[in-house]
């Protein structure tokens, strides 16, 4: 009884608003019929209805295809996801090879909503070129005007923040050699096209390449992506990388050494590699003169390849602890065996003579290990003589003379050798072979054959990819190498080891001497084969070949540099350097001990020095 | 007692569209009493506030309804509850769905930022290294190699003996996690 309800209220309000009316009734009376009321408003539905039926045939039948295609455009996106070709990194994780993306800028000054000079000034800054050039640029068509190419990400943001319309920035992939030079030889480049041209980045595509579909995308009104149509595993990109065997800290010493050497001859070119004996996996492969990954396009053909795989040369006298090795093996001389070295022979017509024969002249009686510590040709002549020709042709077949070594790189040339035919019917072949010359190999087969003498008498292959690994180091790929084939008995490389040992402990090899570590190597300096046959008079090409330490082979160490300029420049001289400074950065890498001192070996370094 | 409060209720509702707002009820009286009181005069054409004794005494004969009835009723009402269970659900799930599509979205950029960054910073190191490397080789930069000249090598202590080997085991496994400088 207190205060009516509010709906009472209402009611009453209502009935005096009626109450008030009668005076319009009479000017209007067909109108305030409520039939006619009714009609009305069911009229106007009705139209209303009929119209928004019209618009909805209009929007649904006569436009649905164009309007169907405008929201397609607006909301589905075409998005291929930033794939990256896999990187390259060496053994101890240094990244060699990486992708990124970039952005290609292309203005159309036809959809331009601003005056060119203002797009040209704005752009200046973040193109680092003067507005000028730009005005300029912008002129010269009405769409389509590629005005940078290869920008980078924040400033590709840069440019998007500038929301000009008419800036169009298309997205693609660079490859990224953060250490240019250093590997080159090993990694190649890859083109405009993201496919790889030379070295691993071309024999490895397979493993390197990623391959991306389109996601289609729906798209919000705020611009972000709804995943609804996200195919699964979208977002789980393998994080394999391509991990090679190489060590850039190695690499580096190696190409600082054989620059230095290469510059103080003058000579051509240079290659350094350093293998490891028991699997073949290479520490170091460096060719110069190299070139530099990144700007591939502004190097000559030449350098793209890689010339310790894909050049043969003869290598001369660094050939000889092989011939030993046949000898001993077949059995046709002994370790202690002597040989008499007249320091000039003729062979077939042909006369054949030891490098130091106009200072030394003829050596007399001298044995197997005084042949090579003085690198004497005609003993080694003398040597092979002994073994019979069918068989030694045979033996230099098994170590795969003539046949390629199978490196996992791309362009490995095949070595040349005689046919067996003329080989076992010219003396002077069989004599020439006898200290590395009349046939041809490349320098990365000579390292694999002195890997050969130093693992214990296997041929091991080549390699320098270690395989596919993830974030956590974890392999998700390796290659599967052939397995190695023994070739030597483990007595007869020990043997020629020693022998070895001496020339460098007080024959050619001195220059390569680490103090407290036994090492084994010899030097070569041959002569130059000319295309059109015989010998170049003055080109020579020297090489050192090191293997250490010499209790426990580990590492092959091969320098090999091509015409070296100099009356000085021999094996001993040019690549022993090399191979010494390789060779002491290694034993700091790898935290090598110096040998353990044997009585035998202590009086040999006396007496050597 | 369920019968007779929902027959009470059911004909409450049609006079509630029509009529009750004209009617002030009296306030103050029981809330059962009003009940009746409302309903009943619905009934007639002309209801009197002051009747409303007379229809409480109509009341007693309470009509069981018929068993089809109740069972239809309950079955309202048991659909109405899931009705209102399945809309709530509906506009849970679909506000989820909304959500987390922004979520991932919101995720998704964030993700690419962090791969942008490590691509970044892989490039920027590695670049570095290898300016660092550069400036070492170049002369006058005061770095030389290690060679086994400026190598100490130190014999390894003989072998300890294999009983401690138990007790040191935790140390090993402790030692590469703690900030020994702390």
């Amino acid at each position: 009884m207190a205060s009516p309800p509010r709906s009472l209220s209402t009611q009453r309000a209502r009935r005096l608003s009626v109450s008030h009316r009668p005076r319009r009734v009479d000017r209007t009376a067909l109108v305030e019929r409520p039939t006619f009321r009714l009609v009305l408003v069911w009229a106007a539905l009705v139209v209303g209805c009929g119209l928004l039926l019209l618009n909805l045939v209009r929007l649904q039948i006569v436009q649905a295809k164009q309007l169907q295609a405008r929201a397609q455009e607006q909301q589905m996106l075409y998005m291929r996801p930033f794939t990256p070709r896999r990187q390259i990194i060496d053994r101890t994780g240094t990244v060699l090879a990486l992708d990124r993306p970039v952005y290609t800028l292309f203005a159309h000054p036809k959809l331009f909503k601003e005056p060119k000079p203002a797009i040209a000034a704005k752009l200046a800054p973040l193109l680092r070129r003067s507005t000028a050039d730009l005005s300029k640029k912008l002129d010269e068509a009405e769409t389509g005007i590629r005005l940078e190419y290869a920008l980078s990400e924040s400033t590709a943001d840069q440019i998007t923040n500038l929301r000009t319309d008419g800036l169009e920035l298309l997205q693609s992939q660079q490859r990224l050699y953060p250490q240019q030079e250093m590997a080159a030889a090993v990694l190649g480049y890859v083109n405009d096209d993201h496919k790889g041209q030379a070295g691993l980045e071309l024999s490895q595509q397979k493993l390197l390449e990623r391959v991306s579909k389109p996601v289609q995308l729906r798209r919000m009104g705020d611009g972000s992506l709804m995943p609804d149509q996200v195919p699964g595993g979208f977002l789980n990109l393998d994080d394999w990388q391509l991990q090679l065997t190489l060590d850039s800290r190695l690499q580096r010493v190696a190409i600082a050494a054989l620059q230095q050497q290469v510059k103080k001859f003058s000579a051509k070119r240079g290659a350094v590699i350093v293998m490891d004996v028991h699997d073949g996996a290479l520490l170091t492969l460096v060719a110069t003169p190299s070139y530099d990954p990144n700007q591939y396009f502004k190097y000559s053909l030449d350098r793209f390849k890689n010339w310790a795989l894909s050049d043969l040369y003869e290598p001369g006298s660094t050939f000889k602890p092989l011939n030993v090795a046949i000898a001993l093996e077949t059995g046709s001389v002994k370790p202690e065996s002597a040989f008499y070295d007249e320091g000039q022979i003729q062979v077939g017509g042909w006369p054949i003579q030891n490098f130091d024969y106009s200072t030394s002249g003829g050596r007399g009686r001298i044995t197997l290990t005084e042949i090579l510590e003085y690198s004497s040709n005609v003993g080694m002549v003398h040597v092979v003589q002994q073994i019979k020709p069918s068989v030694y042709y045979t033996w230099l077949k098994r170590l795969g003379i003539g046949d390629p070594v199978g490196i996992d790189l791309p362009s490995e040339a095949t070595g040349q050798f005689k046919t067996q035919k003329t080989f076992l019917e010219s003396a002077i072949e069989r004599a020439t072979t006898a200290f590395g010359q009349g046939f041809s190999l490349t320098p990365i087969h000579l390292a694999q054959l002195h890997a050969v003498l130093a693992n214990g008498g296997k041929l091991v292959t080549p390699h320098v990819v270690r395989g596919l690994f993830d974030s956590k180091e974890q392999p998700y790929w390796q290659p599967s190498l052939p397995t190695p084939r023994p070739v030597f008995s483990k007595a007869t490389t020990q043997t020629v080891l020693s022998m070895m040992e001496t020339v460098v402990s007080k024959g050619t090899g001195k220059s390569a001497q680490i103090p407290g570590y036994r090492i084994a190597g010899k030097t070569g300096t041959a002569q130059k084969a000319n295309p059109n046959g015989g010998y170049f008079d003055h080109a020579k090409i020297t090489s050192f070949v090191g293997i250490f330490p010499v209790e426990a082979p580990r590492y092959v160490v091969v320098a090999v540099v091509d015409e070296p300029q100099g009356g000085d420049a021999f094996g001993s001289t040019v690549a022993a350097p090399v191979v010494k400074a390789v060779m002491e950065a290694l034993i700091s890498l790898e935290k090598m001990p110096p040998s353990p001192v044997e009585p035998s070996a202590k009086a040999v370094e006396a007496t050597g020095r | 007692m369920s019968t007779a409060f929902r027959s009470a209720s059911r004909s409450r509702r049609p006079p509630s569209t029509h009529r009750s707002p004209l009617y002030p009820v009296p306030a103050g009286q029981k809330a059962v009493r009003s009940v009746p009181k409302d309903s009943k005069p619905t009934l007639r054409p002309v209801p009197l506030p002051t009747a409303g004794a007379k229809a409480v005494r109509r009341l007693p004969a309470p009509r069981s309804l018929p068993l089809w009835l109740r069972l239809l009723i309950q079955a309202q009402r048991g659909s109405l509850v899931i009705a209102f269970v399945l809309v709530t659900a509906t506009l849970i799930v679909y506000g989820s769905t909304v959500y987390t599509q922004q979520l991932w979205s919101k995720e998704y950029r964030k993700l690419k930022t962090l791969q942008r960054n490590e691509r970044e910073m892989i490039a920027t190191s590695a670049s570095l290294e290898n300016q660092l490397a550069l400036q070492a080789e170049r002369p006058g930069s005061g770095l030389v190699p290690q060679t086994p000249d400026s190598t100490i090598f130190l014999q390894p202590a003989p072998q300890r003996q294999t009983s401690l080997v138990s007790p040191n085991v935790p140390n090993v496994e402790a030692s590469p996690n703690t900030p020994l400088g702390y």
